[in-house]
């Protein structure tokens, strides 16, 4: 309708993509990942925590290096260049598969959460709809309008975990996370296991929404994820410190969503009690944000694969699917609880960082470079999308 | 009724933009007629012609002048609207000069130059060619002199009529700034604004909207502080309205904004000049129209609507402390009774105990739910609300007393209603008020009561998805072009100086980014007091 209105409704900065990927890494982790980490490192969790930095940020490396050599095309786009059509298009569907099960888990994580402490009598699919309503709409909206609201959630998110760990400080027990390194490194070196899956080979997603950088931004892309993957870090160690100091390690380990349970302990002067549905709408915005961006990326590689003009046709199919998948995913908590700890790990490192890094070492090999443009076209001014709609409805 | 324009061939336009059909239908029956129509050198056929245009009206004077002679014709006309003219003006300066006979009548070109440069003692005087400069003059409230034999007419400014004078801003109050708020009439507004920001740059363009009602409206902006993309947007906009008449700024409002379907404003309104003067230095348009004291200034994100004028005539602590109180109203207003019903239906292990014992022995016999008992007193204070502002003063009393009284404390005391219920509502009530600018509050009392059915279904999650769904709608949403929610989202560090909080006028060094990129520096960087050297 106008000149300014949406035309530039696809393009993020590098401060929004590092709140996102740090709300990415947040996510769905934040409230399940510290009860894996903990009954496998124990009180040392918090130092697994720490060793996981480097491997996020050499797990994204890749994604940058990629990005370096075809900046504007998605991992679909350049994994027929570099691949070839057919093969490319094979790795694509690959990550497709991989996307619809991430979003998946992730609203089957969300749905088992509310109606497990908090809507216990609302039917999972019911709760799942609905989250995913609001989900098709963000993807919808697109990614420059994902990423503003992420920048909203950041504050806020950070805003609520100081506020948490602010008034948790009377609750720690330091003697709970003694005896350190009791059984040396092997615990802590094994509790990065669980992580390496979920979250962090996870955030392959990069490669569906790094294109998608404001070209003036692209020089402080490396710092910016660098800090975010510091602070997304940070406070994995902190839930993971507070949790094991507050709970201890065996109740950590017995409750599901153990931040939760945490957050339930605060008791500032029998006044400010109860305040575990902050940690609540908290995780529901991160989850969200984690769940939008997986869906994004799911229909965008999909649409890319397809050789689609938008990817928007395919977010309400996709979003059908999800839901559910989302129910049939997990047979009960016991399949959940085996499966994120042994089996998602191996999937997505092979996902998120075999394929990419053999990607590379492909392109590396035969020196494949484009600086082609991959984008979708923009929502333009009016005119030629109406006119591009018209030739649509004739052809 | 004026005869029938050549109607336009309704050719379907490529891309359509806002031709709507009606739009076009509208275009054929435009008044276009008077475009081709000069003025007649003919005196008795023209004031004739005028006479029957006007059918007849009796407001529209037509005074003859002749030689002095009976017999002699008429040679001069002038016509003008009763009362929307100064009658002392008129008198003075063009009837008592055509009563003088100075015109030799011999010449007709020389008498003509001669009563448009010499005769007419006024200020501003231009030359007419057709019926349309006519008429557009005529009903401004110009005196329209026409002469026998030419083909030109003479306007002459002497518009007066009744107006209302310069008054206190009845919906912006401050108690420290100026006190004067605009009037109905275009140009005593802009001349306000221009009093307070004494520039060349400060221009002024003046379209015409309303095919009948032919509303001026002036596009206001510092020239080099406005974007131009902006103000080319905006004027493409105004002149794509096709519309019978303009008689309020919220006409224009709703056809040129971005958001059509959106209950948040994208563009802000003003009835003080001080605010819009505040907005043309930080690079914003103001949108000028007769007939209202009210201005438009866009682009506008969400931000300003937090911001009242009086934030920078006090100390910024204070500013600060009430912006953050709006903010944390508006936040109350849309959220409150929803947070309530969720609280009592869902969560009632979040309240600590001794309340939880309070508000258990109040809701005790209460028939109703707390969702049903939440939506029944929003709707009857909207109508209690609706009929305050509704109604002649003199009623007023009765209905605060029946609505205060009679309704807030029965309901609770026959137990209909639970007495935390009132509060509720009635704390939101107070929280919708504070919001500087009336039409945010709107969108809060809208969206409650979305929110209260989220709520009332699924507790703090429900409460929570449409939160979400409403950040989502103000991050995609923009005002001509710019992002609704900046400077939060996208996140400008600079911008943050006057958002939620409001730093020190020294700490302001630069302007609003993207107002302008190469000139941004608001004032010296030396301006901070400091502690005199010797001491």
């Amino acid at each position: 309708m106008t000149k300014g209105t949406g035309a530039a409704n696809g393009t993020i900065t590098s401060g929004q993509l590092s709140k996102l990927l740090f709300l990415f890494s947040i996510g769905s982790a934040a409230l399940l990942l510290p009860t894996a980490v903990v009954s496998i490192a124990k009180q040392d969790s918090w130092i697994s925590m720490l060793l996981v930095i480097p491997f996020h940020y050499a797990f994204i490396y890749i994604y940058l290096l990629l990005h370096k050599r075809f900046p504007k095309m998605t991992l679909a786009q350049y994994a027929e260049k570099i691949a070839g059509v057919w093969l490319g298009k094979a790795v694509t569907l690959t990550f497709v598969f991989f996307f619809a099960l991430l979003g998946g888990l992730v609203l089957n994580n969300v749905t088992d959460f509310l109606s497990k402490s908090v809507l216990p009598q609302t039917p999972d699919w019911f709760i799942g709809g609905t989250f995913m309503i609001s989900i098709a709409y963000a993807v919808f909206l697109g990614v420059e309008t994902i990423a503003r609201t992420g920048e909203i959630l950041f504050a806020w998110t950070l805003f609520i975990i100081g506020l948490i760990s602010f008034t948790l400080i009377n609750q720690m027990h330091a003697d709970n996370l003694l005896p350190m390194l009791y059984n040396g490194w092997s615990g802590p070196v094994k509790g990065i296991y669980p992580v390496l899956g979920f979250p962090l080979a996870e955030c392959v997603f990069l490669t569906a929404i790094l294109p998608m950088i404001k070209d003036e931004e692209r020089t402080k892309l490396k710092r910016m994820i660098g800090w975010s993957v510091l602070l997304s870090g940070g406070v994995g160690v902190i839930i993971s410190f507070l949790i094991v100091s507050v709970l201890g390690v065996e109740e950590a380990m017995r409750s599901p969503f153990s931040v939760y349970e945490m957050a339930k302990s605060i008791n500032i002067e029998e006044i400010l009690v109860r305040v575990e549905i902050l940690v609540a709408m908290v995780w529901i915005g991160t989850v969200f944000t984690k769940l939008a961006i997986t869906v994004y990326s799911l229909v965008v590689m999909l649409s890319q694969m397809l050789k689609l003009r938008t990817y928007r046709s395919l977010v309400f199919p996709m979003c059908l699917l999800i839901v559910p998948l989302s129910l049939i995913v997990y047979r009960n908590s016991i399949h959940a609880g085996t499966f994120a700890l042994e089996v998602w790990s191996v999937y997505a490192v092979l996902q998120g960082v075999i394929l990419p890094l053999s990607l590379l070492a492909v392109a590396r090999l035969f020196d494949k470079k484009s600086a082609e443009d991959g984008r979708f076209p923009e929502k333009t001014p009016k005119t030629p999308v109406s006119a591009g709609e018209t030739a649509d409805k004739q052809g | 009724m004026f005869p029938q324009g050549k109607t336009k061939t309704l050719k379907p336009k490529a891309g359509g933009q806002r031709e709507s059909p009606m739009a076009r239908q509208h275009e054929a029956q435009q008044m276009s007629v008077y475009e081709e129509m000069p003025i007649d050198p003919s005196l008795a056929s023209m004031t004739e012609r005028l006479q029957e245009e006007l059918g007849q009206s009796a407001d529209l004077i037509v005074r003859e002048f002749g030689g002095s002679e009976p017999s002699s014709a008429k040679t001069i006309a002038v016509v003008y609207i009763q009362a929307m003219i100064d009658d002392t003006r008129l008198d003075e300066f063009i009837i008592q000069t055509m009563q003088e006979d100075m015109l030799s009548g011999e010449e007709p070109e020389k008498d003509y130059v001669r009563m448009k440069d010499k005769l007419l003692a006024i200020g501003i005087v231009s030359e007419l060619k057709t019926f349309k400069d006519l008429f557009e003059k005529l009903f401004l409230g110009y005196a329209i002199v026409l002469m026998e034999g030419q083909e030109q007419g003479i306007s002459a400014h002497i518009v007066g009529g009744a107006s209302r004078g310069v008054d206190d801003p009845k919906t912006e109050m401050t108690i420290r700034g100026p006190r004067e708020g605009f009037t109905e009439s275009i140009r005593v507004n802009s001349m306000m604004v221009r009093r307070k920001i004494r520039s060349p740059k400060l221009w002024l363009e003046q379209h015409k909207v309303g095919e009948i009602t032919q509303t001026p409206v002036a596009i206001m902006y510092i020239q080099g502080l406005a974007g131009e993309e902006i103000i080319e947007d905006l004027r493409d906009r105004l002149q794509a309205i096709k519309i019978d008449g303009i008689l309020e700024t919220n006409y224009i409002e709703e056809m040129i904004s971005d958001q059509k379907w959106s209950p948040f404003p994208t563009i802000m309104y003003s009835e003080r000049p001080d605010v819009v003067a505040a907005a043309l230095l930080e690079g914003r348009i103001a949108l000028l129209v007769d007939g209202t004291p009210f201005a438009l200034i866009l682009p506008v994100s969400l931000n300003a609507f937090f911001q009242a004028a009086e934030d920078y005539y006090q100390t910024f602590q204070m500013a600060t402390f009430l912006r953050m109180l709006r903010f944390v109203s508006f936040v109350i207003a849309l959220l409150m009774p929803s947070v309530y019903v969720a609280i009592i239906g869902y969560h009632q292990e979040m309240i600590p105990t001794q309340l939880l014992l309070k508000l258990a022995a109040q809701r005790e016999g209460v028939p109703f739910p707390a969702y049903l008992e939440a939506f029944l007193m929003e709707f009857v204070f909207e109508i209690l609300r609706e009929a305050v502002l509704r109604m002649p003063s003199a009623a007023g009393s009765a209905v605060s007393i029946v609505g205060g009284l009679v309704i807030g404390q029965s309901v609770v005391e026959a137990g209909i209603v639970s007495s935390a219920v009132v509060i509720v509502v009635s704390f939101t009530a107070i929280a919708s008020f504070v919001s500087p600018i009336y039409n945010l509050g709107i969108a809060a009392r809208l969206l409650r009561f979305f929110l209260l059915f989220a709520a009332s279904t699924l507790g703090f999650y429900g409460i929570a998805l449409v939160t979400l769904v409403i950040l989502l709608h103000l991050s995609n949403i923009r005002s001509f072009g710019v992002p609704y929610l900046k400077p939060f989202a996208p996140f400008y560090w600079k911008d943050m100086k006057d958002s939620l909080i409001r730093v020190p006028m020294w700490l302001m060094k630069q302007r609003p980014q993207k107002a302008a990129e190469d000139d941004n520096i608001r004032q010296s960087t030396k301006l901070k007091p400091r502690k005199e050297p010797s001491q």
